[in-house]
């Protein structure tokens, strides 16, 4: 690992609605690390992924976070995403009227900024669909729209597919997925898992660790990690449940 | 109440009214229910504004004035002018792109009315083919008078309303269109009204009738005289589906910014009829329309879908109803308004079954978007089933761009400016699409058009 992390989350606190709800969290994720983040409901991992990400309901009160060495604090959602962070969203907002394809196209082209680049747009995107086995049928339907939970955690990695950004924020990628399904999902994130990028698999469960293999696992309870280690770790939960990290003194940082 | 006063000086001017403007053609008969409307207006007073049709807009704004007199009425007197009495050419660019459409042999059937001049009706050989009629209604009346006169001011007469009587009175460049028993039309029949350059109230007519197990589609366009008159107008509509027809009837109101305009539309279905409505309503500075499908028949089937998008100060004023009169009917609705600037939009909307008719289903959506703190929208959704075995939904919504939805696009690097953007086409796309194919994209461009200066 170089001395700059891909991604440095420094003694960050974030509020929801003048709530405190992430106490202080300090990680490094380095390029070609898959970082996951475990926790029960409401213990603040989603929140730390949609503060990071720059969504509207959640302030980072104080700390900071730096992408490839430089604070993403004052840029706006989208000069994030083009500085390359990315967020797969628990719950993918429905946008009817918009359809998968054109909203991938505007995405992409944000990146591109040439028309003429997009010329193998239908290409890649259906190169795309084919290793997720995400039926072609999907582009021309409304973002989203009417999709099953499987379809919509297909759809955004698709998306991490194609935007190929460097540090991706994966958060409970793998609810609401059968087995077949959480396996395809799993292999796209594999897919673009690099020495180039990084990850954050945000989850409760260890069932994805058997797909997407961490290099480290965080838990986090009650807005705090208090506890980092190996893989480990994830099966010591699964054996346990998340009680036995309750009392655990914190342990900040990887 | 003051509107008396300004309902006297409307019936001094009704007095006065030709029968029918500039029709030699109009056979007796057809004179006589003109003759019948005037009375019928002469006697009503205007809408009272607190009737909840009329509590967005102010009837006085749809008092007839010929110009000359303009000075003297009201609020109309705001809204006219005298000084243009020739159309020019190339100043209306809508209503021309719409025109070199035709001419590129992209829309088929057209009636071309150019208020100031003479409606020219044009088939194409494969319309004619297929039996379809297309006539000015006077040459009609004598012609089909057995079909007119069973259809003719039968679902908006002179009964119907104040304006409703106006129209029935002052129509001209009526347009009959008729799809024999069996006829298939697959062309899109294409009615092109423009408004007046020398300022006076237009009153545009259209009979549509669709015979038995016909199918046929009518986008009916109106536009003004060019960008800088205020040619008012007041349309009507009516379509007859007979026995298992099936017609889309498409209505885009592309007024100028200074025009005032008053529309009522009503489509009656017989059995196993059904009908597909799309309104959309951009232009004008106050557009009032009154949509309806009156499910007359057994087992009608009747989608309506609206799109309105107001700029500026412009005022729309919707209401649409499904009335159910005969047993096993499905209707279903959705109307959706984009509002930005200081523009205004009031919907009401009405479901109504009546007594003993079984097994309906009557769906509702009204979605409004406000895309700026100055835009205001309400919504009406109206209710009155009064029979049992119903299936009724309705749903109404108000209020800005989900920002949820902006955070959606932002995280996925596309600006804000574009996320709204694709928002808001992505919220009247649906509707869009279902326009004939041809008329698709000059839609999206009067969309985007508006969507430029956010």
């Amino acid at each position: 690992m170089s001395n700059t992390a891909l991604l440095q989350i420094k003694d960050v606190h974030v509020e929801v609605e003048g709530k405190e709800v992430v106490k202080g969290v300090t990680l490094d994720i380095g390029k070609g690390e898959v970082h996951a983040l475990m926790g029960k409901n409401g213990s603040g991992k989603s929140s730390l992924s949609n503060a990071i990400m720059g969504h509207p309901s959640y302030a980072i009160t104080s700390g900071d976070v730096l992408l490839d060495g430089k604070s993403i604090l004052e840029m706006a959602p989208d000069e994030r995403s083009i500085a390359g962070l990315f967020l797969a969203f628990q719950y993918p907002q429905a946008v009817p009227g918009v359809t998968v394809a054109n909203f991938l196209r505007s995405a992409l082209l944000a990146r591109r900024g040439d028309e003429k680049l997009m010329r193998t747009f239908r290409k890649e995107l259906y190169a795309a669909m084919d290793a997720l086995e995400v039926d072609h049928e999907f582009a021309g339907r409304y973002l989203n729209d009417g999709f099953s939970g499987g379809e919509k955690k297909r759809i955004e990695i698709l998306q991490l597919s194609l935007l190929q950004p460097k540090l991706a924020l994966l958060d409970e990628t793998d609810s609401g997925l059968d087995i077949d399904a959480l396996k395809t999902v799993s292999e796209g994130i594999n897919r673009y898992s690099s020495d180039e990028n990084g990850i954050l698999l945000v989850t409760h469960y260890q069932r994805i660790l058997d797909y997407v293999k961490p290099t480290k696992v965080h838990v986090m309870i009650a807005g705090k990690i208090v506890k980092s280690g190996g893989p480990e770790i994830a099966l010591e939960l699964e054996k346990s449940g998340y009680e036995t990290f309750q009392s655990t003194p914190v342990t900040v940082g990887a | 109440m003051s509107n008396i006063k300004i309902d006297k000086t409307i019936l001094k001017q009704v007095t006065a009214l030709p029968k029918v403007a500039d029709n030699a053609d109009s056979p007796d008969w057809m004179t006589s229910i003109q003759a019948g409307a005037r009375e019928r207006y002469q006697s009503q007073e205007l809408p009272d504004r607190t009737l909840h049709l009329w509590r967005y807009t102010d009837p006085s704004l749809f008092l007839y004035s010929d110009g000359a007199d303009a000075q003297q009425n009201g609020a109309s007197s705001k809204t006219v002018s005298t000084t243009a009495s020739t159309i020019e050419p190339g100043v209306s660019p809508a209503y021309d792109t719409a025109k070199e459409q035709l001419a590129a042999g992209e829309l088929a059937v057209v009636a071309l009315d150019d208020a100031d001049g003479a409606l020219d009706i044009q088939l194409t050989p494969a319309a004619k083919d297929a039996g379809l009629v297309a006539l000015p209604l006077c040459e009609a009346g004598a012609k089909y008078q057995k079909i007119i006169e069973r259809h003719l001011s039968k679902a908006v007469g002179a009964e119907f309303g104040k304006f409703e009587a106006l129209n029935a009175t002052l129509w001209e460049n009526g347009i009959f269109i008729y799809a024999p028993d069996n006829t298939v039309i697959a062309e899109p029949i294409h009615l092109l009204r423009r408004g007046s350059a020398s300022s006076r109230w237009t009153f545009p007519r259209t009979l549509i009738v669709a015979g038995e197990n016909s199918r046929l589609t009518v986008v009916d366009e109106y536009y003004s005289a060019n960008d800088t008159v205020s040619d008012n107008s007041n349309a009507v509509v009516e379509v007859f589906g007979l026995t298992g027809s099936e017609v889309e009837y498409v209505v885009l109101q592309r007024n100028n910014a200074h025009t005032i305009s008053h529309f009522t539309e009503r489509t009656t279905l017989a059995d196993n009829a059904k009908t597909t409505l799309v309104a959309a309503s951009f232009g004008g500075k106050t557009h009032k329309a009154n949509l309806g499908t009156i499910m007359q028949g057994r087992h009608t089937n009747s989608l309506q879908y609206g799109l309105v998008f107001g700029s500026d100060k412009q005022s729309f004023d919707h209401h649409t109803e499904h009335i159910n009169r005969g047993a096993h009917g499905y209707s279903n609705l959705d109307f959706k308004i984009v509002l930005k600037d200081k523009s205004h939009s009031a919907y009401t909307g009405l479901i109504r079954v009546d007594e003993n008719i079984a097994n309906c289903e009557a769906y509702q959506s009204n979605r409004n978007l406000l895309l700026n703190r100055g835009a205001k929208a309400e919504s009406i959704p109206e209710l009155e089933i009064l029979c049992d075995e119903v299936i009724c939904t309705h749903g109404a919504t108000v209020g800005p761009i989900d920002e949820m939805q902006v955070f959606y696009f932002l995280s996925r690097g596309i600006p804000r400016n574009e996320a709204v953007k694709m928002i808001v086409r992505g919220h009247v796309e649906p509707t869009l699409k279902l326009l004939p194919e041809s008329m698709q994209p000059r839609v999206r461009g009067y969309v985007d058009e508006r969507l430029e200066t956010l």
